[in-house]
């Protein structure tokens, strides 16, 4: 039979291959009767299996090491970014060599605005054991991510900063000044930030003294923005008024196609109209009804990358915008 | 029970098909200034609402009904085909495998290839359940074997649309899995509806040749082959015939089940059992009730639209239920 | 009673189901005019022989001839225009109405229409009428047959058959579930309908019945004919004894052979 490890006598808890002899006066008989029985081999994995679970249950758990959000006194050499929006905000503030890795959505030309550049760098699948072995100096990730990495990392001692999102346009400079700190890369944010302005500035002078114009964004599924979000100031920026004001909708919500008919928008900015288009949700956006010939010209379609992560290439959705009047 | 059901009763139904694909017509998120847009449709201007009306509404309306008559239709066909009063396309698996047929088209881009593929390959995957069904089950099978043959095809075409879904490149796909297992009219186009059409056409009109055949049927394989039928070929146009135009409906609509399995049966009082005289009426009745289910979905969610497969087995798992029940204590 | 027209020739028949031989070497002939009792032990093969001659049983060797010309030759609705055919058990699916049932006979002569309605035509109506009344059912006109007795459900269906009007009849096991007086009046029927031309082939197990209305008797015994001719040929004591494992008695009673059952031979060997 097997032999006890040393843990189980120090703890002076019954091994495992005494409960099992305990147990099985039946298995001893058939032990003794067959030659080639199987059956102490079983049971010895079952007794050493049991025992390590009790040794471990004796040995204390290392302390969990609390979140800090202070930031690294020389600027990081090795980062990694968690997201998307995160990793937009790394490739244009951090020089190539000090980005360890992105994520991957980073690379799909669908919801990357980088995603050329973030073509030669290293992206992970988000599991805390490959970003561990990349041996990051800085994780950086967005606040909403609760996922079990971000504490893994933590406990394992490496420094993880979590960023809010912002909320409004206006809220963006300081998102970018925040991660920009983080970085070591100040200067480099304010010449984005004087960037970002002057887009939206512009933008704004464009369609300065035109009349307000219905418009909305539709997404697959018949999706469009609701007031609270990101895309409804953009278009606010671009001096549209949207469905979603005139429904007083707050969240992102599905609008019916009758709906967004009978509301005749003066603009449509139809979403992810490429990369992969075979599904229900997109076919919506191919109905004929949008095609028509009342409703094609005033239908463009708008790269969702623009506006999905709030970030430096608000502007350049800004001025896009604005030019589609 | 005699002979003559109410003469009124089958042209009542004829009747209601049209009136409700009007009162059809007239539900939907948005009021309609009727008398202006029939004005606007007579003279053929293209207003904003006759766009609503002609390209949302209409098909809509047109695939309720159409896809209600294949599926009143081949319920009777194949209760008659089985000589099983539980036989319908949803429990033996013919809608589940169209819809693998049609995901497998439409995610994984072959339905670009033409106007007939999606309808086609939700035929195919129509066939090979059918055929399957037959080889599992047999002839004059009895109703258990037959459910359990559709229990067994249903379970598996389930776990390849999941896994079809799963894997298909679009990032959308596997949340409309609800979509293709309970259907919807809701957003589809003109165009689609008239895709499917020349196969619904084809196999409804092989079903309905086969009348004769299916009254002698009844009379058992044996005695009807006596009475002139090639039993072989007669029962593999039927079984042809509802592949297509199952296979077409549900490629367009998503799988809808019960339909089958109800209409048939409310209809066979009124044409006194006879298999063949069923087929017709269970087609218009389809349509009725599929009409009215729609409505209902219509009327009872506006905004939050839900799937029409979900009112349709409110209706009929109940009635499944009962069937059973009456089945067992009749049985000998 | 017969004449020498060969309407229905089994030759050198053999058929099997599946791998599993039921008939061999089968030679029979019916004529005109003839009514012929199919007789024998279960198991022997007697709906196996009248499901052949109906052209529902493809033999493996040998053939049935209609005139002279091979049943597959034939078009299916031509030989059902020519035969008709009884199964045994006579079931229903649907719990139809006995007119519905009576009438399904007449599909051989009203095709396979595309009407709506019922497609009959007054010839139709006439046969229909006439058979419901030889089987004596027309009470039951308007009755679902599942609502009728096993017995009447017979009669429904023996009229189906009458009505169909064919020249050859063929029944299997018509008389299960008759009480006496209508397996007689069955028999006259079928009967009648040979005087005025047509053949029947009857399987039978009531080998009194076989002998008073039979014109010609063929015995089978494991696939195989043991003996064919008039009853009182085929009616032997020997012969049955064997056959039959049943010590039998018989007589001649108005000139019609009797058969009476004493015991059964329990000790006799079998080769089942």
């Amino acid at each position: 039979m097997s032999s006890a490890p040393n843990g189980c006598e120090r703890t002076q808890r019954p091994c495992g291959s005494e409960l099992a002899r305990d147990f099985s006066p039946f298995y001893r008989e058939q032990a003794r009767s067959r030659k080639n029985n199987s059956m102490p081999l079983v049971l010895a994995a079952f007794a050493l299996t049991f025992c390590m679970t009790t040794a471990a249950q004796q040995t204390p758990f290392p302390a969990a090491i609390p979140a800090k959000e202070i930031a690294p006194r020389t600027p990081p050499k090795r980062v990694v970014s968690l997201s998307l929006c995160l990793d937009e905000l790394v490739i244009v503030l951090s020089d190539r060599q000090h980005i360890a890795a992105v994520s991957r959505l980073a690379h799909d030309p669908l919801y990357s605005v980088h995603w050329q550049a973030a073509q030669t760098l290293r992206s992970h699948n988000g599991l805390a054991e490959q970003i561990v072995a990349l041996q990051p100096d800085l994780i950086v990730g967005a606040d909403y991510e609760h996922g079990k990495a971000v504490q893994v990392l933590r406990t394992l001692g490496f420094p993880v900063l979590t960023f809010a999102s912002p909320a409004t346009l206006a809220e963006i400079p300081g998102h970018i000044r925040a991660v920009a700190t983080a970085l070591g890369a100040t200067a480099k944010a304010e010449q984005v930030i004087a960037k970002l302005n002057k887009e939206l500035a512009a933008a704004q002078a464009k369609v300065a003294g035109k009349p307000a114009q219905l418009a909305l964004s539709y997404a697959p599924n018949g999706y469009t923005a609701g007031t609270l979000s990101l895309k409804n100031e953009l278009l606010h920026v671009a001096g549209f008024v949207t469905v979603a004001d005139r429904l007083g909708r707050r969240y992102d919500s599905e609008l019916a196609l009758e709906q967004l008919l009978k509301i005749n928008p003066d603009r449509i900015f139809l979403e992810e109209r490429s990369g992969n288009q075979n599904s229900l949700a997109h076919r919506l956006l191919q109905h004929p009804t949008l095609r028509s010939a009342g409703f094609d010209a005033r239908s463009t379609a708008f790269p969702s990358q623009l506006w999905l992560c709030p970030g430096p290439q608000a502007g350049a959705a800004a001025r896009m915008l604005a030019e589609s009047r | 029970m005699t002979a003559t059901s109410p003469r009124w009763l089958p042209r009542l139904l004829i009747a209601a098909v049209p009136l409700l694909i009007l009162l059809s017509l007239s539900l939907g998120s948005v009021p309609m200034p009727w008398p202006e847009v029939l004005r606007d449709l007579l003279h053929q201007q293209d207003t904003v609402n006759t766009l609503i009306v002609t390209e949302i509404r209409l098909p809509r309306a047109l695939l309720a009904a159409t896809v209600g008559a294949v599926l009143g239709l081949s319920g009777a066909a194949l209760q008659a085909v089985f000589r099983n009063p539980l036989a319908e396309p949803g429990l033996l698996g013919v809608s589940s495998c169209a819809a693998l047929g049609a995901i497998v088209a439409l995610y994984y881009g072959l339905s670009e290839l033409g106007w007939f593929t999606l309808p086609a390959f939700g035929i195919v995957g129509a066939l090979i359940s059918v055929v399957s069904t037959f080889v599992l089950a047999g002839r004059g099978s009895s109703v258990s074997t037959l459910l359990l043959a559709g229990v067994a095809i249903n379970a598996l075409a389930g776990s390849c649309i999941a896994l079809a879904l799963n894997f298909a490149p679009n990032p959308y796909a596997m949340s409309e899995m609800v979509y293709w297992l309970l259907g919807s009219f809701a957003n589809r186009t003109l165009s689609e509806f008239l895709f499917a059409l020349p196969f619904v056409a084809v196999g409804m009109t092989m079903i309905l040749s086969q009348r004769r055949f299916l009254d002698g049927l009844s009379l058992g394989e044996e005695t009807a082959q006596s009475l002139g039928f090639n039993v072989l070929r007669a029962r593999a146009v039927v079984v042809i015939g509802v592949a297509a135009a199952v296979g077409a409906a549900v490629a367009v609509s998503g799988s809808i089940g019960f339909v089958g399995l109800l209409v048939p049966h409310l209809m066979r009082p009124l044409v006194a059992h006879e298999p063949g005289r069923l087929l017709p009426i269970s087609a218009v009745a389809g349509a009725v009730f599929l009409l009215l289910a729609d409505i209902a979905v219509q009327c009872l969610s506006p905004q939050q639209e839900l799937k029409i497969g979900v009112v349709t087995a409110l209706v009929g798992a109940p009635f499944f239920l009962y069937l059973i029940v009456r089945l067992r204590t009749h049985a000998p | 009673m017969t004449t020498e027209v060969a309407l229905l020739a089994a030759i050198g028949l053999h058929c099997r189901y599946g791998d599993r031989p039921v008939l061999h070497d089968i030679n029979t002939t019916i004529h005109a005019s003839e009514l012929v009792g199919l007789i024998g032990p279960n198991g022997a093969g007697k709906s196996s022989l009248l499901k052949a001659l109906a052209g529902l049983l493809a033999p493996s060797k040998g053939c049935v001839r209609l005139h002279q010309r091979e049943l597959g030759q034939y078009k299916k609705i031509e030989l059902a225009r020519q035969l008709s055919y009884l199964a045994q058990g006579a079931s229903v699916q649907w719990p139809l109405l006995a007119q519905r049932v009576v009438e399904l006979g007449r599909l051989p002569h009203t095709g396979f229409g595309n009407g709506f309605g019922h497609d009959l035509s007054p010839t139709d109506r006439d046969a229909v009428t006439t058979a419901m009344a030889q089987a004596d059912v027309t009470a039951f006109a308007g009755r679902t047959i599942t609502a009728l007795s096993e017995g009447e459900r017979m009669r429904v269906m023996i009229a189906r058959m009458f009505a169909t009007q064919a020249p050859l009849m063929l029944a299997d096991e018509p008389m299960a579930w008759l009480d006496w007086y209508h397996q007689h009046h069955t028999l006259e029927l079928f009967q009648q309908h040979c005087q005025r031309g047509g053949s029947a082939v009857v399987v039978l197990h009531d080998l009194n019945l076989a002998a008073r209305f039979c014109d010609k008797l063929v015995l089978l015994d494991q696939g195989r004919i043991v003996r064919s001719g008039s009853p009182q040929q085929v009616l032997d004591a020997e012969v049955l004894r064997t056959v039959y494992r049943m010590e039998l008695e018989v007589q001649l009673l108005d000139g019609v052979v009797q058969v009476l059952p004493r015991w059964r031979h329990a000790e006799l060997p079998t080769d089942c």
